[in-house]
């Protein structure tokens, strides 16, 4: 009998695929990597273990028994726990508090005894090796290594036996790494399985006894770790051959001498260190990176969001390092956010108010707005990115997640930039939309827009660039013009640049 | 990924019953035709003229306030100052007391100005520095309504006789039948609705109060926009406070408590969202008129004024829950 056996795991995200027939299985104290390209369906089967997501069909053994679409609690009960990357302390409460969140009442006299509480904190604490934490610390106070050293303590429970780590590294620096892989040798010394889900593939090949490469929600080969190298999972991740076409490259001639878009020495204090790259009129530039290296904050700033502290943005030959969102809208630039239900669209408002509000004077007739020419307007912007709909009148809320995408490129298209700046535009959105905005932005270069496409899918990026600018660490760590743009080698590039 | 099917791009809304759905909107314009039907049986001094145009003047501080909410509930806020601005203003009048039209003319921008500074003080605190408007507008009430204590000096302000200009606002009657008072409230009225229908600047409050995030990344100036609703819901009350003080001679400084709920009231009744981004001065307009009948219908069936009270209570809460089950329905 298998220990843990997942078979036919399935699962769809309103017509996605993020899981298409997986079959996985575990042995006992094994630490066990789960790797593949965002979107390959690492997390979700994560999430599918820890009873968070349910999943459509498959089955999944725990030592016999069936437990696929379990709740969290009867989950927690067989001994499974999960630590997600976001982490999830209460920052207001202690240490102490965290560990036994839900379970103080095992200390309870009349009130708890914080006293044991406290003094069973510590044990757990130094049990795993963990001495520099305070149990009566607030955890607001901690550093994000002890935070995240918290967070996986606080899901092992006496009776865990399989913990699932989704990239627990992320917000970690190297001393932190170390103290999280000696706590994770640690649980695997008393026989605990650890699912380990990680981009890094060096802290993969540090830790795993056997590694899983998923893609596209399908797995694609299970090796030992002495069957892995860092090239042989890297060609496993990426796969796919990029023979698409480009088509709209022909006859385009980039102006060299004159960039639309001039940034230099960008900084923000943070997030981003110094950034300095041209746009030329009518590129579609492409910017990756690992998730966390400075894009998005470096877009908020091309878009007056976000605050400059060093640096210059010159936009056709004007100074708007200092300018207000909506002065950098008027001269031409338009910014799609990533999260497009908190930051792109008015979801409880109708198509016609989410397209124009990015240019309400297109609509005005005097001081008043036409709401005939509203209308008209609306109808075209959304019939030229190939929104479905029923009515302008209805609310976003109501269309799919691909529709919804379209509506806020209408949004964006109706402000008629100049320099379109799109971060990760088909992030969740079904293959048939994905092609679909593939086409319109080609189709808007053509017609003599510039574009800046920010996104985390290599193969996204390869298809659409001109030029590629890779990021790590808030600062630009590669360039590769056109005869240079491939899949693995900019893979490589940012990959490397993670585990530096 | 390649698998994922190209159906499932558009999810239509098929209404469940188009009709029903379609008259949703005028719910509680029927509710309203309801009781002047109920009332108009029970009590033969209801349906008259007499009786309604009482109810209009009756109304017409709630309407005043409730327009101005109208602005502050769109771009998401909430103001609990308004009673308080209302008193203190209307306190000023009556303790000037003005005799001429050019004294009056004086005193009645002095009244805007101050009341458009409590309005900014409100709205630099909610909406430039982004702190909870409950809280704010509440402390601004204390303060608001312990000034005019002060000014008042604990007892009640007024009772000489009015000046003839103020005298003609609070009891004339155009064509000797509509109150003048009526006349200005609608006249506000229509210059709200026209305001929030038509300008762009309607538009970019009702998205703030959307999404103020979104509304941030789609170049509009949100602190401000938010910060002027209160402005504008400040200089309503303080015309409003204008016209109570030509209704009445006496104004106490206790009354503060009498205004305070009234117009948030009325906006709840008539399906303004009080969470931001719905809303018009047509649905306010319904909840005033509807409160005001109630408030009228309790009177003339003789209901004790502290069962008045809970029946006015137990009717919003009504008027929440249908609303929110209309909103559940929706998603």
């Amino acid at each position: 009998m298998e220990y843990l056996a997942i078979q036919g795991l399935c699962k769809r995200y309103s017509g996605v695929v993020a899981l298409d027939g997986i079959d996985l299985s575990f042995r006992e104290g094994e630490i066990h990597s789960i790797i593949g390209e965002n979107g390959a369906g690492k997390s979700t089967l994560l999430k599918i273990l820890a009873g968070i997501v349910r999943a459509d069909s498959g089955s999944i053994l725990f030592r016999g028994e069936e437990i696929i679409n379990a709740s969290p609690n009867q989950l927690f009960a067989r001994g499974l726990s999960a630590a997600f990357q976001e982490t999830s302390v209460f920052d207001n409460l202690t240490v102490t508090e965290n560990l036994f969140i839900g379970r103080l009442y095992d200390y309870r006299g009349l009130g708890v005894s914080w006293k044991a509480a406290r003094a069973n904190a510590r044990r757990v604490l130094e049990d795993f090796g963990v001495h520099s934490i305070d149990p009566g610390a607030r955890v607001e106070s901690l550093s994000p290594e002890s935070k995240q050293i918290l967070e996986i303590l606080k899901t092992v429970k006496p009776n865990t036996r399989v913990l699932s780590l989704d990239e627990p590294t992320a917000s970690l620096t190297e001393q932190g790494v170390k103290l999280l892989f000696a706590l994770i040798r640690a649980l695997k010394a008393r026989g605990i399985t650890i699912l380990y889900v990680s981009h890094h593939l060096d802290e993969v090949l540090e830790l795993s006894d056997r590694i899983t490469v998923l893609r596209d929600g399908r797995k694609v080969d299970e090796l030992l770790r002495a069957d892995a190298t860092e090239e042989r999972l890297h060609s496993l991740m990426i796969g796919r051959s990029i023979e698409q076409s480009k088509a709209s490259d022909a006859g385009r001639t980039l102006d060299e001498s004159n960039p639309l878009l001039r940034v230099r020495g960008l900084a923000d204090g943070k997030k981003v260190k110094g950034v300095s790259f041209d746009v030329r009129s009518g590129e579609i530039l492409g910017i990756t990176g690992l998730v966390g290296a400075g894009r998005t904050e470096l877009a908020q700033m091309l878009f007056g969001l976000a605050p400059k502290t060093e640096g210059q943005v010159i936009f056709k030959q004007v100074d708007i390092t200092r300018s207000i969102t909506r002065d950098i809208i008027r001269r031409g630039i338009f910014y799609l956010p990533e999260e497009r239900h908190r930051l792109g669209l008015f979801l409880d408002q109708n198509l016609m108010i989410n397209t124009t509000i990015s240019r309400l004077k297109g609509i005005a007739r005097g001081v008043m707005l036409d709401y005939r020419r509203e209308r008209i307007r609306s109808q075209e912007t959304l019939a030229r990115v190939g929104v479905r709909y029923a009515s302008t009148r209805q609310t976003v809320r109501s269309l799919s997640g691909g529709n919804q995408q379209k509506v806020l490129l209408a949004k964006c298209l109706f402000a008629e930039p100049a320099l379109l700046i799109l971060d990760e535009p088909t992030k969740g959105i079904d293959v048939g939309s994905k092609e679909e905005i593939y086409k319109l932005i080609r189709t808007l270069v053509g017609q003599g827009m510039t574009v800046i496409i920010i996104s985390s899918e290599v193969e996204e990026i390869c298809l659409l660039s001109d030029r590629v600018l890779v990021m790590g660490d808030g600062k630009l760590i590669g360039t590769f013009n056109r005869g240079e743009i491939n899949e693995k080698s900019i893979a490589l590039c940012y990959l490397q640049a993670g585990a530096a | 990924m390649r698998r994922a099917s190209h159906s499932a791009t558009s999810r239509q809304v098929q209404p469940r019953n188009a009709v029903l759905d379609g008259l949703r909107p005028y719910t509680l314009w029927f509710v309203l035709l309801l009781l002047l039907g109920t009332m108009s049986l029970v009590s033969p001094k209801f349906l008259t003229l007499e009786n309604f145009f009482s109810v209009f003047r009756n109304v017409t501080y709630v309407a005043m306030i409730s327009f101005g909410l109208t602005f502050v509930f769109l771009a998401g806020g909430f103001d609990l100052s308004q009673g308080a601005v209302l008193i203190l203003s209307a306190m000023v009048i009556n303790s000037f007391n003005p005799q001429t039209p050019q004294t009056f003319a004086a005193t009645v921008a002095l009244v805007i100005v101050v009341a458009g500074g409590i309005g900014s003080l409100n709205g630099f605190l909610c909406g430039v520095l982004q702190l909870n408007s409950f809280v704010v507008t509440l402390a601004t009430r204390y303060i608001v309504g312990g000034v005019g204590f002060m000014y008042a000096a604990g007892a009640v302000v007024g009772g000489a006789a009015q000046g003839p200009l103020m005298e003609a606002i609070g009891l004339n009657r155009l064509f000797n039948l509509i109150p003048i008072t009526t006349v200005v409230w609608v006249l506000a009225g229509a210059l709200c609705w026209f305001v929030i229908q038509y300008s762009p600047y309607a538009r970019k409050i009702t998205v703030v109060g959307s999404s103020w995030r979104t509304a941030r990344y789609s170049g509009l100036r949100v602190e401000r926009l938010q910060m002027s609703t209160y402005v504008i819901n400040s200089v309503l009350a303080g015309a409003a406070g204008i016209l109570v003080a030509c209704q009445t001679s006496f104004i106490a400084p206790t009354l503060v408590w009498f205004y305070d709920f009234d117009a948030i009231t009325a906006c709840a009744l008539g399906g303004i969202s009080l969470s931001g981004g719905k809303g018009n001065i047509v649905n306010a307009l319904c909840g005033v008129l509807l409160l005001g009948f109630i408030n009228n219908s309790m009177v003339l069936l003789g209901i004790p004024s502290s069962l008045q009270s809970v029946l006015k209570g137990m009717i919003l809460m009504a008027a929440i829950i249908i609303d929110i089950q209309g909103k559940r329905r929706r998603e």
